[in-house]
């Protein structure tokens, strides 16, 4: 129940992006900003009150219902960034390089929030800040990729080889994940973090919390790639009116 | 032209140059015989307790040296302007990108020869011990370092601060074949048996970079 | 006290000060950018 809610979230978020990204005006906004606050509200509310105190872990393990949730938006943004690569690649239309752009930095936003969120939920656990686990490692080596993409927008901006060579990376970048993935477990096999299949024992009410906080940072997602997409659409804007007339 | 023939030609090309410089080559001989006599000197003197470290430092050591020679594997076009010529080849592009990337996959391989050798003479390695597998690990990581390392390469070749920008795209993505690789290496060096597995993730893993590098060249290498 | 509120209320506040940053920073970015648009059709009357 709550995997499906998750899921149409995911699916219609990423189709009201691409489907803003191709047109020309960008329209429901508003109403995307309002949903995800009240998503928000709703989790932030169920965190506090029906998720109930763990025995083990005392308090500290609400941090749960805020590292987790941030993953699917960062794994999202990267899928989409591909995705949109590929698809300029395909078609060489700037508006899937501005979706590209749009959803790498929130992406990025994101993943570093799960880079964050973990150690300070590991340090009363574990004992440590860090550890060079696999999740942790992977995720870390996921963060470094996508930074060098941003880099890589910053240094190449404006001309169409340069979309076209982030576009390359994006792709290259998203088909490495697997591969880091493997090579990380090969180093680090044994791992202290906590496994998915672990989650599936969860009692209800921490479930629901978990998926409350998942949807509503799915809409978070949406909203702020769609309102990073306006601005990549004035940057574009004001550079063809100043490719137009060199003088202004 | 057919693609096999612009390919060949692209790579007898490189390779004739480097030989005739001897620029590039000549640089990365002396770095790597720098690194591996600085590591000589900094490891513990006890057998024991630098081996276990050796694999993966050469690994990360192949990685740096190929650095220097990927940076500079697009420069000759680049700086005759040449590179619409590359471009302009009446074949699939992609053919470009495997001669391109077959000369630096032999430029590698050079390059890992004269490693083991050095650290056969100064960290005392014993290559023999390891036998084929050796070979065919710096075989498999050659390829892999070389065709992301090219397609890399010509990403940045039209970017400022390339220098800079190279080894950021391109570490996190060998990221895979080092760790396997090390792994690898350290494995056949103690004669233990190599899992089949990795064997064929590392394939998998070059086959992939081949692949997308093939057909994402025709891109990179528009206008 | 464990220590764990500290640990909880820093995770929740540096997930929602990001967030919140980062909506100001995009928010900021398109506000000016609609200004300099704003200014360039002016200054293309004007021209």
């Amino acid at each position: 129940m709550v995997s499906l809610f998750v899921g149409g979230a995911v699916l219609a978020v990423s189709g009201w992006l691409v489907w803003l990204s191709r047109g020309r005006e960008h329209r429901g906004h508003s109403v995307a900003g309002l949903l995800a606050l009240a998503a928000l509200l709703l989790w932030a509310w169920m965190v506090a009150f029906h998720a109930p105190v763990e025995r083990a872990q005392g308090l500290v393990q609400k941090i749960f219902y805020v590292h987790v949730p941030c993953v699917i938006p960062a794994y999202l943004g990267f899928g989409l960034t591909a995705l949109a690569g590929i698809g300029f690649l395909r078609s060489r239309n700037e508006s899937w390089d501005r979706l590209a752009a749009a959803s790498a930095e929130v992406g990025v936003v994101f993943c570093s929030l799960i880079l964050a969120t973990g150690p300070i939920w590991a340090k009363p656990v574990w004992g440590h800040w860090w550890v060079w686990d696999l999740r942790l490692t992977s995720t870390l080596v996921l963060w470094f990729i996508y930074l060098a993409y941003l880099l890589l927008r910053g240094f190449a901006f404006g001309s169409d080889t340069a979309r076209t060579f982030t576009a390359v990376y994006g792709i290259v970048g998203t088909a490495a994940i697997p591969f880091v993935y493997f090579a990380v477990d090969l180093a680090r096999g044994d791992t202290l973090h906590p496994s998915n299949p672990a989650r599936e024992g969860l009692p209800a009410a921490m479930s629901e919390t978990l998926g409350a906080g998942m949807v509503a940072f799915v809409l978070v997602f949406g909203f702020l790639t769609a309102r990073r997409l306006a601005a990549a659409r004035l940057e574009s804007d004001l550079l063809e009116a100043s490719e137009r007339s060199p003088v202004g | 032209m057919s693609g096999a023939r612009v390919a060949w030609a692209v790579l007898r090309k490189d390779l004739l140059l480097d030989l005739r410089s001897r620029d590039r080559a000549g640089h990365m001989g002396v770095f790597a015989f720098l690194v591996v006599a600085l590591l000589s000197i900094t490891l513990p003197e006890s057998p024991e307790a630098a081996g276990a470290w050796v694999p993966a430092l050469l690994w990360i050591l192949l990685l740096l040296t190929s650095i220097l020679g990927l940076a500079r594997s697009f420069a000759a076009e680049s700086e005759a302007g040449a590179v619409a010529t590359l471009a302009g080849v009446a074949c699939d592009r992609g053919w470009v990108f495997l001669g391109k990337a077959g000369a630096n996959l032999i430029a590698l391989l050079a390059l890992q020869l004269w490693v083991a050798v050095l650290a056969a003479v100064f960290l005392d390695v014993r290559w023999e011990a390891a036998g084929w597998r050796a070979a065919a690990v710096g075989a498999l990581g050659a390829l892999g370092l070389a065709s992301v390392g090219t397609l890399l390469a010509a990403l940045s070749v039209s970017v400022r601060a390339r220098e800079f920008l190279l080894p950021v795209l391109l570490f996190p993505l060998v990221l895979p074949v080092l760790v396997i690789c090390a792994r690898l290496t350290a494995e056949s060096l103690g004669g233990d048996p190599t899992p089949g597995l990795w064997w064929g993730v590392l394939g998998l893993y070059d086959w992939v970079f081949v692949l997308i590098g093939y057909f994402v060249f025709d891109h990179v290498l528009e206008d | 006290m464990t220590g764990g509120e500290v640990y909880l209320a820093a995770a929740y506040a540096i997930v929602g000060l990001v967030l919140l940053g980062y909506a100001i920073f995009v928010e900021r970015r398109i506000r000016a950018l609609r200004r300099s648009r704003e200014s360039s059709r002016e200054g293309g009357r004007a021209g």
